[in-house]
């Protein structure tokens, strides 16, 4: 059901064909091979792959950090050739600036107009559960909690896309289940069209709305896979026999399972 | 009965093998649990500043035990007794040479500090400057500065500006280089966030590479501040009728080893302070890094 609206709806990315090379010392390097998909508004889209597949690279050409050796990469209607206005983005490491308090980081996204932005700021320092740490200094947070930072500062300006690098990567199993569910509720709250790289197949079946699988170097797309599990989503549903479906089916197109 | 010695508790030794529990959350910069060196918590003030103390206190007394023991002529080493009480006669007239020394070292200290970190973001921001400009930087450094001085009397005529080209000339090498090093040291993810951002390249300057860069200009202060003195004195041997290292050469031509050491001593004193203001300075201009002395941050 999901897959169908879709691809009824307009796409806000939409990538054709697209490639690109790397030029190392030791020669090119592939990375992503003739890659073509669509990503609807408001909607949720993770990407999974086995690391070094590609798809950091694949999330750098939609923010239009990298762009593409052949083929097209378009947001909006239009071709990426720098980033875009209304994007956000959020890395594997919280990339704080360690000079700044939790609210400066946050408005650091607010490119000098801090004013105008500071309400909103503790808004969603609220809302990522991070009231009452506004004067902290980023070396006084646990990882899980940095990573909240570096996820206010993103929807700070209200992002139309929000790119995600295997965010919860570096977070212990049990922090990230929890920053899962709460990625949820604050996508719940402040909808926006996610792109979501990870390589973990249980969070991509716990957060997506549908998984697209890239194939090892170069990258290739694999699969597409909708995840027709209901929201709102909760911890529970991981134990659903769907669920576990789900994560069977995604091994199996992965080679993990034979 | 021999006396059981305890080395557990007290000591510089118990404090490296049980240091304070270091916060290891900060996962974006790694390890970075520098603290101020010279001033910290209160309980260990008195081992911080007291054993230094104790040292450069025991060393003279021990300079002046060699001098009494031995019959050591007061025109080769005179003893620090002596040392102090012809420091002391000199009395006001010490102000004259105290002063014109600190205001050429400190003359010198500012402008290498201002064009070090300027020639530094030039280097760090243009390829082309940066070819440009480093050979330049580094043949500047490895001339010996004493070889010019003559040539910079000539050049610029009596008074202070020889001297303080001298000073600065000796002291802004490590500035530049820790500063280029400090600006150019930007993590990758940091830069893709100022460019998704779509911060300009003086924003991210300002914002991004100078408060990363603090802790290398810091180091640059302090290396650049001790060398703005050496850098003073060498200006004033070869050009000067007053300063302290004026003083030390009239001393030594008159054989008055005593007044000598009573400048040698002066200059010390006021290298030291000079240092000092500059760690003060980075103790409290850097709230954000653990065991910082400055004050809980206002959001």
């Amino acid at each position: 059901m999901t897959a169908a609206t879709a691809v009824a709806a307009p796409a806000l990315v939409e990538a054709r064909d697209v490639s690109h090379e790397y030029h190392t010392r030791t020669g090119r390097v592939l990375a992503v091979a003739g890659l073509s998909c669509r990503v609807a508004s408001e909607e949720f889209v993770a990407i999974l792959g086995p690391s070094g597949c590609g798809k950091s690279t694949f999330l750098k050409m939609v923010a239009g950090l990298v762009m593409p050796t052949a083929g097209e990469m378009r947001v909006a209607g239009q071709p990426v050739r720098a980033p875009l206005e209304r994007l956000g983005m959020v890395f594997q490491s919280p990339v704080l600036l360690r000079w700044r308090t939790v609210l400066g980081n946050v408005l650091f996204a607010a490119q000098g107009r801090a004013e105008a932005f500071r309400e909103r700021a503790r808004a969603l320092l609220e809302l990522t559960g991070l009231a009452g740490f506004e004067a902290k200094y980023p070396y006084e947070l646990s990882g899980g909690m940095a990573q909240r930072v570096s996820l206010a500062r993103a929807l700070l300006r209200d992002p139309e896309l929000l790119l995600m690098d295997e965010p919860f990567g570096a977070l212990d199993a049990l922090t990230r289940e929890e920053m899962n569910a709460e990625l949820l509720r604050v996508w719940g709250e402040r909808r926006t069209t996610i792109v979501f790289v990870t390589h973990s197949i249980a969070e991509a079946v716990f957060l997506a709305d549908r998984v697209l699988v890239m194939t090892r170097r170069p990258g290739r797309l694999a699969a597409e896979v909708p995840i027709d599990l209901p929201r709102p989503r909760t911890q529970r549903l991981r134990a659903t026999p769907r669920f576990g479906e789900l994560v069977l089916t995604l091994q199996e197109v992965m080679g993990i399972t034979r | 009965m021999l006396p059981r010695r305890t080395i557990r508790s007290t000591g510089p030794l118990a404090r490296i093998r049980s240091p304070r529990p270091i916060n290891v959350t900060d996962q974006t910069h790694g390890a970075r649990s520098e603290r101020p060196i010279i001033l910290g918590r209160a309980d260990n003030l008195l081992a911080r500043i007291g054993v230094p103390l104790a040292t450069i206190a025991g060393l003279v007394a021990a300079w002046q035990v060699v001098v009494a023991v031995f019959p050591i002529p007061a025109f080769i080493l005179p003893g620090p007794v002596a040392v102090w009480r012809t420091a002391a006669a000199f009395g006001a007239n010490w102000l004259p040479h105290l002063l014109a020394t600190m205001q050429i070292a400190l003359a010198g200290f500012a402008l290498a500090a201002i064009v070090g970190v300027a020639l530094a973001v030039i280097i760090v921001h243009s390829r082309t400057l940066s070819r440009v400009l480093t050979p330049v930087i580094v043949i500047l450094q490895i001339v010996p500065k004493i070889a010019f001085a003559p040539l910079f009397l000539v050049w610029f005529g009596l008074g202070p500006v020889p001297i303080v080209v001298i000073t600065f000339l000796v002291a802004f090498f490590p500035m530049v280089i820790n500063t280029a090093v400090g600006l150019a040291e930007v993590e990758p993810e940091l830069l893709d966030l100022t460019r998704v951002l779509r911060l300009s390249a003086w924003r991210v300057l300002w914002t991004v590479r100078f408060p990363g860069a603090l802790p290398h200009i810091f180091s640059g202060l302090k290396v650049a501040s001790t060398l703005a003195v050496v850098g003073a004195i060498i200006g004033e041997f070869v050009g000067s009728n007053r300063g302290l290292g004026y003083l030390i050469l009239i001393a030594n031509n008159n054989l008055n080893t005593p007044l000598a050491l009573a400048a040698i001593s002066m200059v010390s004193l006021f290298g030291l302070a000079l240092y000092g203001a500059i760690v003060l300075i980075e103790a409290v201009s850097m709230p954000w890094r653990p065991g910082s002395l400055a004050p809980e941050a206002t959001p």
